[in-house]
């Protein structure tokens, strides 16, 4: 395993890497977001009601004092007690104060003892002003003004303003308190949802639980395959997982039976060399020696290629051309036989493209050519051709390859051909090309004939089924 | 003829050397593919043979770089792969024949005859010029039908000759690609073998097919026939 893992691509950084991390890194990010802006809609309307109530209550006090206030001798009077007891009480927080025109102060409460409100602007008649000051004691203070003008008073164009203030450090805590309640909530409800979501996750993850489950039993040999009844988006994966798992298993068997007969098939030969071996010096058969070297060879060779070939499944396989493939091969053959003077006249398709595995085609087309030039007088003829399936999938192909040469008497054909079993049973000395093609060509689930060609020789005709 | 053998395994390279000797061939070997590489480009060669499993550098890569470097001499592929695309590949990067091992000496006697004679221009195995035949199989040499009686250096130097038919061969070059390293290498008996030939071949001085060029050495003059 590699110690330092490759950079995930996109979201994944290589610190997040269970499914779980990642869906939790984004509901919390989503959560902060919502839960955020949340409690900040509903803190700004908080305070704006709560600031609108405080302007009520100012204003209502504000009304209490104009109706206390008696006109005498074109003067202000207020009376020495007033409705609202706030306003007599030191240190309250609540103070009222009457302004003649714009400066001059006619009244002040009894709160507003040691207490001055600031200079702002001041209404005009008729006209009020919510603001927040701060007051000589250092204090915020909201403060509400109306502007009236008596009609029972001689100047009536120089208004009297009525001032009623009180802290703001009540509403302040008032909005803190509920700021406090809203983030214990929400709290509440985000360690809600991440433990809803975790339940979710469990659930919705299961699936992949049991499939490394169901891989560890197989890995164990307790079980063969995965089971069936998987969410569909997992039905491909463990569809492929079976096909990959049971194209393994047959690869594997077929290694173990082709190293049973390799094994097997080299203990004749060795058995002849050893007994060879033990006749007198002088005497010794070469010739039969060397006999069964060539046998054990062509064995070796036979179960090697055999053993390469591929299971007939689409896993490894890639797109290849076998009209390039046949013209490669044919190249080089054509070097190979210089000597020979062999004329190859192909007949190929532009291009023929499927999918299939390009060690055991070229071993499969390899061999058929390389026999035709061996055995050819003068003429060899290729031709291939596509094989369309009926409905109009993936294309198969038909090869034939003829020469003018001794051809194979029609009884020794099968003999040319049988050689799937025990290599030790049959005749040492013959070429294995033939039988190799028949094996590749049963794997590929395809059809090999042998017959007399045009041309006089041996014509091979292998049929890839769609 | 001199060839190259760039093969790993000690003993099966002692071996080819020896019978490539014996055969009356010269021979350079190298057991990793650099090695083998730096004879096949500084050397004069005729021929390799090349193992495609080498040390440092495969034979594939070697029989590249051969072939980049503009040398145009056969080169033959030992292999333990006979796998098809292995052949192929082996091919299509500049081999012109392989043999899979494990090979008898037959075998590889008659690649290297057949690709040192097509690369000299000679399409079969039996060289045909004028009167004379020489058949690289069976090592015979007749003239208008009748054999020729000649020794093992006779033969050798006329078959050399016959492969570079038209070109001219110089006395060092037949002495370095024909003698073996302890042998005497007396260039002067160059000469009196080529008077024997002479005598052999063309008793009657009519035919004349080995031309002496003074101070440069000697050239196959008749013109290949073909049947």
């Amino acid at each position: 395993m590699p110690s330092s893992p490759p950079p995930a691509d996109g979201v994944a950084t290589p610190a997040v890497r269970s499914l779980s991390a990642r869906l939790l890194v984004v509901v919390s990010v989503l959560l902060t977001i919502f839960f955020g802006l949340t409690i900040i809609i509903l803190e700004l309307g908080f305070e704006r009601s709560a600031e609108k109530s405080v302007e009520d209550r100012l204003g209502a006090r504000v009304i209490m004092l104009l109706s206390s206030a008696q006109t005498e001798n074109g003067r202000l009077e207020m009376p020495a007690t007033l409705p609202e007891p706030l306003f007599a009480t030191p240190g309250s927080g609540v103070i009222g104060q009457i302004q003649a025109g714009h400066d001059s102060v006619v009244w002040r409460s009894a709160s507003a003892v040691g207490i001055e409100l600031s200079q702002r602007a001041l209404p005009f008649v008729n006209q009020r002003r919510f603001d927040r000051v701060t007051a000589s004691d250092g204090e915020e203070m909201f403060a509400l003004s109306l502007a009236v003008a008596f009609d029972d008073l001689p100047d009536r164009t120089a208004p009297f303003t009525v001032t009623v203030a009180e802290r703001t450090a009540p509403y302040w805590a008032q909005v803190s308190r509920f700021r406090r309640q809203l983030l214990t909530y929400f709290s509440a409800l985000a360690i809600l949802l991440l433990a809803a979501q975790a339940v979710a996750l469990r659930w919705v993850l299961s699936p992949l639980r049991k499939v490394a489950d169901e891989i560890r039993q197989i890995e164990q040999g307790d079980q063969r395959a995965l089971s069936q009844g998987y969410p569909s988006e997992l039905a491909g994966l463990t569809r492929n997982t079976n096909r990959l798992l049971d194209a393994e298993r047959k690869r594997r068997a077929r290694y173990r039976n082709t190293l049973g007969n390799l094994a097997h098939s080299l203990k004749t030969p060795l058995a002849v060399l050893r007994t060879a071996l033990d006749v007198k010096p002088g005497h010794r058969d070469d010739a039969l020696m060397e006999q069964q070297i060539d046998r054990m060879n062509e064995i070796v060779s036979y179960q090697l290629q055999r053993a390469g070939a591929g299971s007939g499944i689409n896993v490894g396989q890639e797109k290849i051309d076998l009209v390039f493939i046949v013209g490669d091969i044919v190249e080089a053959l054509n070097k190979v036989y210089a000597d020979r003077g062999v004329a190859c006249r192909m007949s190929l398709p532009d291009s023929l493209r499927l999918l299939g595995d390009r060690g055991d085609v070229m071993e499969m087309l390899g061999n058929v050519l390389d026999n035709a030039y061996k055995w050819a007088h003068r003429d060899v003829h290729v031709s291939l051709s596509t094989v369309n399936s009926p409905d109009g999938g993936p294309a198969g192909f038909a090869f034939v390859v003829e020469d003018d040469g001794p051809g194979i008497a029609e009884e020794a054909r099968d003999a040319a051909l049988a050689r799937g079993g025990r290599l030790d049973e049959t005749v040492a000395g013959q070429g294995i090309g033939l039988a190799v093609v028949r094996e590749l060509v049963d794997v590929s689930g395809g059809d090999l004939t042998l017959d007399r060609a045009q041309l006089g020789g041996l014509r091979v005709t292998i049929r890839i089924a769609p | 003829m001199r060839v190259l053998i760039i093969e790993d395994e000690p003993s099966l390279r002692a071996s080819l050397s020896e019978s490539l000797s014996g055969a009356g061939y010269g021979v350079e070997s190298a057991g990793d593919g650099v090695e083998g590489l730096y004879f096949a480009k500084e050397y004069p060669i005729d021929l390799a043979i090349v193992d495609l499993g080498l040390p440092k550098m495969s034979g594939m890569d070697v029989i590249r770089e051969i072939r980049a470097a503009g040398k145009t001499y056969p080169i033959l592929i030992l292999t333990a792969r006979d796998r098809w695309q292995d052949k192929v590949e082996g091919l299509q990067a500049g081999a012109d024949d392989y043999v899979v091992k494990p090979f008898r000496w037959e075998e590889i006697e008659a690649r290297l005859n057949a690709l040192l004679r097509r690369s000299a221009g000679w399409a079969e195995a039996v060289l045909r010029a004028g009167p004379i035949e020489l058949d690289t199989l069976a090592q015979a040499v007749t003239v208008d039908g009748a054999e020729i009686d000649l020794t093992s250096f006779e033969y050798r130097v006329l078959e050399y000759l016959m492969l570079r038919a038209g070109k001219v061969v110089s006395k060092t070059e037949l002495t370095d690609r024909l003698y073996d390293e302890n042998e005497d290498r007396d260039s002067n008996v160059i000469e009196v073998f080529i008077g024997r030939l002479r005598r052999k071949l063309d008793p009657s001085r009519a035919v004349k097919p080995i031309e002496t060029l003074r101070g440069r050495g000697y050239r196959f003059a008749l013109e290949p026939t073909s049947r």
